[in-house]
């Protein structure tokens, strides 16, 4: 003990002020390790960070089973974790089935939040901007002043690019790695940006420290590009020997030829192509392949081996619309066809033609609607003649008329003026079907067969004749597949007295005589059977019409014999219908008075008071039977 | 057998006078008994009008002539307040075919004005006549082709009207309209599909128009006037429906407006407010009683030469 203290004794009698000395050299060496020691820490930090933020998009890619929360940085290229309670989700779960080099590799990225994520891509991973990219360049943006990073996509030119080799400037290591992206072997900004803090730290005491550490670094990053350097210059030679090699056996084998479809596919699975540059062209691939074939179903194979087969399935509109779905598909069609047409006139011509082809109905229904939509006023399709029915049939005075037609514009409107509708008249007037004659006893058609044939013809045209079969004892309806052919004026029969046989083509005309209205007067009139609604007043003919205040014999048979040869000749001939002739079926449709009149009959006080059987006036008990 | 022997098939100057069957002047027309029309309009409003004056005779007959009036005029307000009808004075004072067709409709409301005057033998007869007439009514005036079964129907429900009508009420005649609907209606709807199709509604419809525009059409004489009207229709013969926009609006599924509770507005009762007029109801109320006094008249009349027949032991 006291020789160790005697020992000790020189050392401690050499004076404190050596001591002082030597311990605070002492410890100057222990911070100047440290310091070290943590320096290159951070440097292999720096590194291995600087090499997970270069990770490839598929091993990215494959870190995430299910859902990306990484993403590159379309500004700096570096790839980030999106911080979310997924990622969170991510991190603490375990992927047996992956590489743990390659996963916590990819743990290690820092998660910087992301300023605007574009759209997923198919092949690789989501791009956006990382917070420190955008707030960078949006203070350039506010500035003025040209933005230090490219936030656009591209990389940086190399000589922006502050490299090891290069002098350093602290102040220039204020930035993050995004400013030293690109060539840099090393991650020196981290370097630099570790140091400067450092330096903050430790004062401006360590600032002396911090300049030898740079140049430390510097010596050592000439080191490693020397040893780089010749390690690139066996490799480069490598590759000129491969490539040599591969030029003899080039020439030597036959033409390249393309890789065979299963070759393609095999790469495709492997992820081999699965990156952001293959993927567009993937995407092109599949378009083409899929708009070429049309397959009718696609197949898809799935991890686990199952396969799925999506089949196309054409979903047809409602036949039956309801009206406003029928004024949009209407609506849709006409955009269409205009789009197709190109201008507004080959657009009224193809709509026209569509017209056309649904029908005529259809084409003014379609037209009346066309006027409806267009904004500009177009003139009527209607001809003065057809307003001219029109009018008569609603009772509409010309006088009237033209009011209306004043108020709605004249001309423009597209209405008939007066004189331009009496001339119509006239030319109406003139037509054989309508001409009336008047005599001493009433007014009545000149033409009575010529009228059935202008209605029959019309209704024809019209698609609007209905045929009425007359039904057997069995009371199903007779097919009628004979043409009529009038008899003879000389045979003597009668086809009103004798119906015509039932299998004979036949038009059914209802002959009706009745008195009434205000002006009294008796209207003969005769009714065509064969539409719709045959009670319709459009749908008659009135015959005649006679002044009368009662409908007895003696007037009625005076009145009518004008007429009445019409209508036995009219039977007797038949009328023409789309070429073939038909006969006249006529029937007596009025009261029982009128009936009367025509039979001759005594009416109800005769003996016999049906006009159609013997059966007498007087009630007997068999009608109680 | 009809198409054979009816008289109008006879030709006037080949027979004789008394084989002339009624038919004393040259018919102006020969045409086949088949073809004509079983007047379906005017069967429909003759027949109607026979069932009402029925109810008055039937009062006539129970509770004496007194009574008669005062049940005809009580008849007439039902007809306007429930069954919201009321005879046309155009019209000759008579329903017209679409009041008709609802008076067949509210034939109950009809029936429940005899309860308690007459007895219930006749009550029920008069129910069941009600309810016959409104099957043959809805059939007599459609304008469409009928299916078999009905045409079977109609001719079943025919015959039985006039049967039971003929058996329970004795003193009923059977018109030329009731025999037109029982022998030859059927005949003329199983042969032809429809009556109604044939019907004699265009020509009334004829006077109508001609009624509504009677200062369009007037020129120096009434033949004049009448050659206005034949040119007009002439003229509007060729109107086409194709050059009118029409609604395609289709009706209402069956039972879709009708009223499902008891306090529902489509109801008449529930309706309340004045929807009319007092100078309308107070003309309706007096052309009303008008009718009711026609058709007591004519039923007193009626059932007094029964009466006088019965005494004379005819």
């Amino acid at each position: 003990m006291a020789r160790e203290r005697t020992s000790a004794g020189p050392a401690c009698g050499r004076g404190a002020t050596d001591f002082a000395r030597d311990r605070c050299q002492s410890t100057y060496a222990v911070r100047m390790l440290t310091l070290l020691q943590s320096a290159l820490l951070l440097f292999f930090l720096s590194c291995t960070l600087r090499s997970t933020c270069s990770l490839p998009d598929a091993d990215i890619r494959r870190a995430f089973p299910k859902a990306v929360w990484a993403y590159r940085c379309t500004a700096c290229s570096d790839v980030f974790l999106r911080p979310s309670n997924g990622l969170r989700a991510w991190k603490y779960r375990a992927f047996p089935e992956l590489v743990e080099v390659l996963l916590a590799c990819v743990r290690a990225l820092p998660a910087i939040p992301c300023k605007s994520l574009r759209a997923t891509e198919d092949f690789g991973i989501p791009h956006g901007t990382c917070d420190r990219c955008y707030c960078r360049s949006k203070r350039a943006r506010l500035r003025k002043a040209p933005a230090e990073t490219n936030v656009v996509d591209g990389p940086v030119p190399p000589s922006a690019t502050p490299t090891l080799v290069a002098p350093i400037l602290c102040e220039k290591f204020r930035g993050h790695s995004s400013a030293a992206s690109g060539s840099a072997p090393v991650g020196g900004s981290s370097l630099a940006s570790s140091v400067a803090t450092t330096h903050v730290s430790a004062g401006p005491s360590l600032s002396h420290l911090a300049a030898r550490v740079c140049t430390w670094t510097r010596e050592r990053a000439e080191a490693l590009n020397k040893a780089d350097f010749e390690r690139h210059c066996v490799v480069r030679l490598s590759e000129q020997l491969q490539a040599a090699q591969s030029a003899i056996a080039s020439a030597r084998a036959p033409p390249p030829h393309s890789p065979s479809c299963s070759k393609f596919l095999a790469l495709l699975r492997s992820g081999a192509v699965w990156n952001d540059r293959d993927g567009p062209t993937l995407q092109q691939i599949a378009a083409a392949i899929l708009l070429h074939d049309r397959p009718p179903e696609f197949r898809v194979k799935r991890a686990n081996g199952r396969e799925s087969v999506y089949v196309k399935r054409m979903s047809p509109l409602k036949a039956r619309g309801k009206r406003s779905q029928r004024n949009r598909r209407s609506a849709i069609g006409s955009s269409l066809l205009a789009k197709v047409s190109r201008s507004q006139e080959d657009a009224d011509v193809a709509s026209n033609a569509q017209s056309v082809a649904m029908g005529a109905v259809a084409s003014c229904r379609a037209t009346v609607a066309q006027r409806r939509r267009s904004k500009a006023a177009q003139p009527l399709p209607l001809t003065p003649e057809q307003q001219l029915r029109l009018i008569e049939t609603y009772g509409v005075s010309l006088t009237a008329f033209n009011g209306i037609r004043r108020v709605l514009g004249g001309s423009r409107a597209g209405l008939a003026s007066q004189p331009v509708l009496r001339a119509a008249r006239a030319r109406l007037a003139d037509l054989p079907a309508k001409r009336v004659t008047v005599t001493r006893t009433g007014a009545h058609l000149v033409n009575l067969n010529e009228a059935v044939a202008e209605k029959l013809t019309a209704l024809s045209a019209s698609n609007g004749l209905v045929e009425r079969l007359i039904r057997g004892a069995d009371l199903v309806p007779i097919p009628q597949t004979e043409a009529y052919s009038p008899p003879s004026v000389g045979s003597g029969s009668c086809p009103l007295a004798a119906s015509s046989p039932p299998n004979e083509k036949d038009v059914h005309l209802a002959l009706g005589l009745d008195k009434g209205g205000s002006p009294s007067s008796v209207k003969v009139v005769l009714v065509l059977e064969h539409k719709k609604h045959p009670h319709r007043l459009s749908n008659t003919i009135l015959v005649a019409v006679y002044p009368a205040e009662k409908d007895s014999y003696d007037e009625a048979s005076e009145m009518q014999k004008e007429h009445l040869q019409q209508v036995r000749d009219l039977v007797r001939e038949g009328v023409v219908v789309n070429g073939e002739r038909r006969a006249v079926r006529l029937f007596l449709s009025c009261d029982y008075e009128a009936l009367c009149t025509f039979h001759g009959h005594k009416g109800e006080s005769g003996t016999m008071s049906c006009l159609m059987c013997y059966t007498t006036k007087t009630a007997c008990a068999s009608h109680a039977d | 057998m009809a198409d054979t022997f009816a008289p109008a098939t006879l030709r006037h100057a080949t027979t004789s006078r008394l084989s002339h069957r009624s038919i004393d002047r040259a018919p102006l027309l020969s045409l086949d008994p088949r073809r004509v029309v079983p007047i379906p309009l005017h069967i429909t409003m003759g027949v109607t009008t026979r069932l009402l004056r029925l109810a008055v005779e039937l009062i006539i007959s129970c509770r004496g002539r007194a009574v008669g009036l005062p049940y005809a005029y009580a008849l007439a307000e039902t007809l306007r307040t429930s069954v919201r009808v009321s005879p046309a004075p155009y019209h000759g004072g008579v329903f017209i075919g679409r009041a008709c067709h609802a008076i067949a409709e509210g034939g109950d409301a009809v029936c429940r004005t005899l309860l308690g005057l007459v007895p219930e033998r006749d009550h029920v007869a008069y129910k069941r006549l009600w309810a016959l007439w409104r099957k043959l009514v809805r059939t007599l005036n459609r304008a469409v082709d009928v299916s078999l079964a009905e045409v079977r129907d109609f001719r079943s429900c025919a015959d039985l009207f006039v049967s039971h009508l003929k058996l329970c009420f004795p003193w009923v005649s059977i018109s030329p309209k009731l025999h037109i609907l029982f022998r030859h209606a059927a005949d003329f709807l199983s042969r032809f599909g429809s009556i109604g199709i044939y019907g004699e509604q265009s020509i009334e419809a004829s006077h109508g128009f001609y009624n509504q525009n009677a200062v369009k059409f007037s020129a120096e004489t009434e033949a004049d006037g009448c050659a206005n009207l034949v040119r007009a229709m002439a003229t509007a013969r060729e109107a086409s429906d194709a050059s009118l926009v029409r609604s395609t609006r289709r009706p209402a599924k069956d039972g879709a407006r009708r009223a499902r509770k008891a306090t529902d507005r489509r109801l008449n009762v529930n309706r309340g407010g004045a929807d009319e007029c007092r100078a309308p109801r107070e003309k309706a109320i007096r052309e009303g009683r008008q009718w009711a006094q026609s058709i007591f008249a004519e039923g007193d009349r009626t059932f007094a030469t029964v009466l006088a027949r019965f005494v004379r032991g005819g």
